[in-house]
């Protein structure tokens, strides 16, 4: 089993063609590689037998499973880690206490992320992270909740890029009333 | 710091019937001897023949050769060797030769045995429109791949048994007397190998060297020493009609491309045909030493006319560095884990990259073959 990481590289101009082979099953991490998808596949697996894992990572561009062209025996998975990020919240009772950040599938309500925000984002505020499986563009609502607060939600697309979004954190005026 | 050549296959220093390697004239070629200052370098005899007739005739007449004592044979079809040479006449008007079209400078290869094998190929190289033929430029010179299989005439070649050459001319009057002639001067002739681990085979060793030292073995430090005109350089452009290889596995040796241009040749050029290469011809080879002191850096620019593979395969403790070179034109690409760095790969065959080689930052473009790269081996 193959175990690659390759870094800043640039794949272009292959009309008609496929930018990458990879023969052998494996693990093999993409960090900010970039693919100008001119050709027909931009991977093509060829292995015969065992699993290749494409994790792509660091701004490497989002490629889906439409874009691997699977010709040997083997099978194939995508790993396109993007980050999903609620950040600009605060309890003021941290490390005890954190808010509550989520993100779900408009289309189906599916749970992208259920975390707390405890993670510092400077200037006294927080931020709640997940590595999320890129596999085309969705639309997503979000939600941050606390106590005390004004409950903060909108709603977003998280693309090739991942989703970062500053809650509007407003403390409720009509808390303990 | 040197750029390694085998001995000379012949000194041509001799009148032709003097040579030991002497075959048959073809077709009676006059005036036979030798020529002070016919040769390279200039303090060197040559051998010499002239293809001279009154009038408007043209008659195509040469001096054949063998390559090896006992007419021996070579065998060209697992790995090829390159014919090293370069065609000089005298004054201008001494080089009344034939269109190119009509085979005005010819050389032929030969199979097989006999006072003159009547098995060859035989290829156009040049005529009174082309360089090799359009005026008094000295030692042109010209690469035959034993193996190429683009002459222009010829039958019952086979390349497991190679044997024999000539060199020929075709000649015609282009005025300055009622004679059309060609006098012919034959410089010293080489070959060498194409592989990797040949010691025949061109080949940059010791510390300190770069593409510089090519183009002071062949074109000398002054005209005494000058050999060839195979490479040249033009400021920090360098050009080498053959292939190489960096290292011979066995000398210290630490190579720097100093940031020059490459330039190889294209094969068979229709406005200038002197270099007959298959894709063997102009392989690059990579082959230090298993030692961490045997580095190979490249930042420069290689331009290649043919698609010869480029082997840096090396996968051992010798460093090889990429500070972004760019490669274009060439064939299939090896990288082995020797390797480190980034380069520009555009338009060229098939990279191949071991799994633990690193070729982070580098950009691929414009695959000649089904992918820019392969991974996972």
């Amino acid at each position: 089993m193959a175990t690659m990481t390759l870094t800043d590289m640039t794949f272009s101009n292959y009309a008609a063609k496929t930018a990458l082979e990879i023969t052998t099953a494996g693990t093999y991490t993409f960090d900010n590689c970039i693919w100008d998808q001119s050709g027909s596949y931009d991977i093509e697996t060829s292995h015969s037998s065992g699993l290749v894992t494409i994790v792509l990572s660091n701004g490497s561009t989002g490629l889906v499973n439409g874009d691997v062209n699977n010709t040997g025996g083997g099978t194939f998975v995508i790993e396109n880690n993007v980050t999903l990020e609620v950040t600009g919240v605060a309890t003021g009772s941290e490390p005890t206490n954190y808010v509550r950040c989520f993100i779900a599938l408009v289309s189906d309500d599916t749970v992208l992320m259920n975390e707390e925000a405890d993670a510092s984002a400077g200037g006294g505020l927080y931020k709640a992270t997940e590595d999320y499986n890129y596999e085309g563009d969705v639309a997503v609502y979000v939600r941050a909740r606390y106590q005390g607060f004004l409950p903060f939600e909108t709603t977003g697309t998280v693309t090739s890029a991942g989703l970062s979004v500053t809650a509007v954190w407003q403390l409720d005026p009509n808390y303990n009333l | 710091m040197t750029f390694v050549i085998p001995a000379w296959n012949n000194l041509h220093n001799v009148s032709r019937e003097l040579n030991t390697m002497f075959l048959t004239d073809i077709n009676t070629p006059t005036n036979t001897g030798t020529k002070n200052g016919g040769s390279l370098p200039i303090s060197d005899l040559s051998s010499e023949w002239d293809n001279d007739d009154p009038g408007a005739t043209s008659f195509l007449r040469g001096v054949g050769y063998q390559f090896q004592a006992l007419q021996d044979t070579w065998n060209v079809s697992v790995d090829t060797k390159l014919l090293v040479w370069g065609s000089q006449f005298n004054a201008p008007n001494r080089i009344q030769v034939n269109s190119l079209a009509t085979g005005g400078k010819r050389m032929r290869i030969y199979s097989g045995t006999g006072s003159m094998p009547t098995n060859y190929k035989e290829y156009y190289l040049g005529g009174n429109d082309t360089p090799m033929g359009d005026a008094s430029k000295g030692n042109v010179p010209f690469v035959i791949d034993l193996n190429d299989t683009s002459n222009e005439a010829g039958s019952g070649f086979v390349n497991t048994a190679v044997t024999s050459y000539a060199i020929l001319t075709y000649n015609l009057n282009m005025g300055g007397g009622a004679n059309s002639s060609n006098w012919n001067y034959e410089n010293k002739l080489l070959i060498l190998d194409t592989t990797k681990t040949s010691s025949s085979t061109a080949t940059f060793s010791g510390a300190g060297s770069d593409i510089n030292d090519a183009a002071v073995k062949v074109q000398g430090t002054d005209y005494t020493t000058k050999i060839g005109n195979w490479v040249r350089q033009i400021g920090s452009v360098y050009f080498i009609d053959v292939g190489f290889r960096i290292g011979d596995a066995s000398t210290a040796t630490t190579f720097d491309d100093e940031g020059v241009t490459v330039i190889s040749p294209s094969s068979n050029d229709p406005t200038d045909p002197r270099n007959r290469l298959t894709t063997q011809a102009c392989r690059v080879y990579i082959y230090l030493r298993d030692n961490v002191l045997d580095t190979a850096d490249f930042s420069g620019t290689w331009i290649w006319g043919t698609r010869a593979p480029f082997d840096f395969g090396q996968s051992d403790n010798a460093e090889i560095t990429l500070s972004g070179p760019t490669f274009t034109g060439m064939g299939d690409f090896e990288i082995g884990s020797s390797v480190d760095g980034n380069a520009t790969f555009d338009d060229v065959g098939l990279v191949t990259m071991d799994s633990t080689a690193s070729l982070d930052g580098s950009a691929f473009n414009n695959p000649y073959g089904s992918y820019l790269l392969t991974i996972g081996g």
